[in-house]
């Protein structure tokens, strides 16, 4: 076969997007390419005030307002040079880590796993399974109910302002919260049995490096530094230094490298990273860690995630219901930088502002998950590309297994198409 | 026993009825506000109108029925006519929800501009920090006293300003009475036009709100 062109229109992801597969003579090339609207929201955000660069930051997006907002507010803090008490970092994290959860549970269910059951849609998957679908939506359901407590509505919280929170949340309210993550954590026992026994299509990650945020305790907590899998750590605010971008003329999302080279940001390189941690779920950590270097073991990945961060906030919320807790601290307007990482549901997040000293956002930079993984999605697509020119896959086979590999990494176009080229 | 039909549905009534005791008994329902079950038939404020088979509009609360009557109770026109009567309703009304009374979510003019899409009622109305708790009082620049009611405040009711999501109000007695508030409050008007470009960035009015604010703000308190 000397020439071949697979142009796949992915579905069941957030947003518009094409991946294009050409083969010729033998070489194979993949082009990733975002069609979704450029929405240039760096721009909305610059010239604003403090306080409403978050706002704007979590309209990039619905399913993870919550880690926009976070992100955006930890970058203007660490600008102003706020501290913060443990109880409002641990309540903060928490409220990330369950969005998180149920931000797992809508890719589980609704749109990677249709795949592995050769079904096209859900609703497909619903009439042949509903039993399984059932506990997704009850899963999700359960999720919101906690995300709505902690950050007062399901998109967009409005609880947290710079400094820390408006309100304690109400003894029974936590309450209601541990009894709901109690039920939570029965379902999603049930999930991750039935996920990490799946069956994924071979593939070698083309790219094994992985970037996560450091969590100094625990999983998923908000750090300052970036970690990487060749064993480097750099502190936040560096990461210009190490990680380049660049604008490609195909595609309306940049595209960046690490040190020069491909890296993966996500579910599978925060168990990697810090599956270990993970108190309890050793089993099932040490059953698919082996599997962790294909890009299909996301979905497992994600749904060990989905599990033990319910456990967590469980621990968490169940620990802070009876004591006094100091939810709120000072803060004057100044002049700096910050740099707000976090681990979003689809990996590393990056906030960054520069604050004037009335307080306005003068140059406001954000690097979503998706973006970063565009070239890792494009070179494993390659490595697809060349089974096809071995012979070991057909192109009927080919098509489906690229879509499912997209699906995986579970890309959310509306975040990856913000940026704007800076002169 | 008169047999009347509501929305081509049959029901009796007994003899000297209004249409409103028919609409009820046939499972509907009509807006009113000035009506009061025995003591109050004066349809004044003839929200209740419902258009009659022969296109006539007509108070449900104070018409009476007759053998064979047909009775609309939820048409384009009886929509469109409610529309206008709440803006007229709306008009002579003294806005000042933050010292109403009945705030907190409990008016009834503002469910029924939310169900007619009729601007004028701000967030205030449905707000549960008035008082000492509002976030005025904390010096917050709270766009809720010239931002469209009917959301149900979930930002003030977590403690966190109204950002005017919803759109503002370009009543100017309504904007008038927000300046007022700030003023009081000493809330600076930069502060406000920043949030206000928040959402309200391309809205036609925009320009007259601001001007309007202005106005009252440095042309001292006008009561
Ligand atoms: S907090 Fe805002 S919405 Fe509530 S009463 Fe005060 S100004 Fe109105």
């Amino acid at each position: 076969m000397s020439y071949l062109e697979l142009s796949e229109r992915i579905d069941k992801v957030f947003g518009h997007l094409e991946l294009r597969l050409s083969l010729r003579n033998g070489s194979v090339d993949a082009k990733f390419r975002v069609v979704h609207d450029m929405r240039l929201i760096e721009a909305v955000i610059e010239g604003r005030k403090v306080d409403e660069a978050p706002i704007i930051a979590s309209r990039i997006c619905g399913a993870c307002s919550i880690a926009h907002f976070l992100a955006s507010i930890t970058a203007i803090e660490n600008a102003l040079g706020v501290e913060l008490p443990d109880d409002i970092i641990l309540l903060k994290e928490s409220m990330n880590k369950i969005q998180v959860a149920q931000n797992n549970v809508v890719h589980l269910f609704f749109l990677a796993l249709p795949d592995y059951y050769n079904a096209r849609t859900l609703s497909e998957l619903l009439s042949r399974n509903p039993d399984l679908i059932k506990v997704g939506f009850k899963l999700n359901n359960l999720c919101l109910q906690v995300v709505e407590l902690l950050a007062g509505r399901i998109v967009n919280p409005n609880t947290y302002r710079i400094g820390g929170f408006t309100k304690k949340p109400s003894k029974d309210k936590v309450e209601k919260a541990v009894r709901i993550l109690g039920e939570a954590e029965k379902l999603a026992r049930e999930v991750v049995d039935h996920v990490t026994r799946l069956e994924l299509p071979e593939l070698v990650d083309p790219s094994p490096v992985y970037l996560v945020s450091e969590s100094p305790i625990g999983y998923l907590s908000i750090g300052d530094y970036i970690l990487s899998s060749t064993g480097e750590k750099f502190r936040a605010v560096d990461y210009p230094k190490y990680i380049s971008e660049e604008v490609v003329d195909y595609s309306n999302s940049k595209v960046y490298r690490y040190n020069g080279r491909v890296f993966y940001v996500g579910s599978r390189a925060r168990v990697l990273e810090y599956g270990e941690r993970l108190v309890g779920l050793e089993d099932y950590v040490s059953s698919i860690v082996k599997e962790l270097n294909n890009p299909y073991a996301n979905i497992k990945a994600k749904a060990l995630e989905i599990l033990a961060t319910i456990m967590d906030v469980k621990e968490k919320l169940d620990e802070l219901k009876d004591r006094d807790l100091r939810l709120r601290t000072e803060y004057t307007i100044r002049s700096g930088e910050g740099v707000g990482v976090l681990e979003a549901p689809r990996g590393l997040l990056i906030h960054h502002y520069r604050v004037d000293s009335e307080g306005r956002v003068v140059y406001a930079n954000i690097i979503t998950p998706t973006a970063m993984n565009a070239l890792h999605i494009e070179h494993s697509a390659m490595t697809l590309g060349k089974k096809i020119v071995e012979g070991e896959l057909d192109v009927v086979e080919a098509k489906k297994y690229l879509s499912m590999l997209v699906r995986a990494y579970d890309p959310c176009l509306p975040c990856a198409v913000h940026v704007v080229v800076k002169q | 026993m008169v047999k009347v039909y509501v929305n081509d549905k049959e029901v009796e009534v007994g003899e000297g009825s209004y249409i409103i005791d028919a609409v009820i008994k046939a499972g509907y329902s009509v807006p009113t506000l000035c009506f009061f079950k025995g003591i109050y038939r004066e349809a004044s404020c003839r929200i209740c109108i419902v258009e009659l088979g022969n296109g006539r509009l007509v108070p449900a609360c104070a018409y009476p029925v007759s053998e064979g009557l047909r009775v609309y109770t939820n048409t384009e026109r009886v929509r469109r006519n409610r529309r206008v009567i709440l803006e007229l309703i709306l008009a002579s009304h003294k806005i000042k929800c933050q010292s109403c009374p009945r705030k907190g979510g409990f008016c009834q003019l503002l469910d029924l501009a939310r169900e007619y899409g009729v601007e004028g009622i701000p967030v205030c109305a449905e707000c549960p920090l008035h008082g000492n708790e509002c976030l005025l009082v904390r010096g917050e620049p709270c766009l809720g006293p010239i931002t469209i009611a009917g959301c149900g405040s979930p930002c003030t009711r977590e403690g966190t300003i109204c950002i005017g999501c919803r759109g503002p109000i370009t009543r100017r007695d309504v904007l008038v009475e927000a300046a007022r508030l700030y003023k009081e409050h000493k809330i600076p008007l930069e502060e406000v036009f920043s949030k206000m470009k928040l959402f309200w960035n391309n809205h036609p009015s925009l320009d007259k709100i601001y001007n309007i604010l202005l106005e009252t703000y440095n042309g001292g308190e006008k009561k």
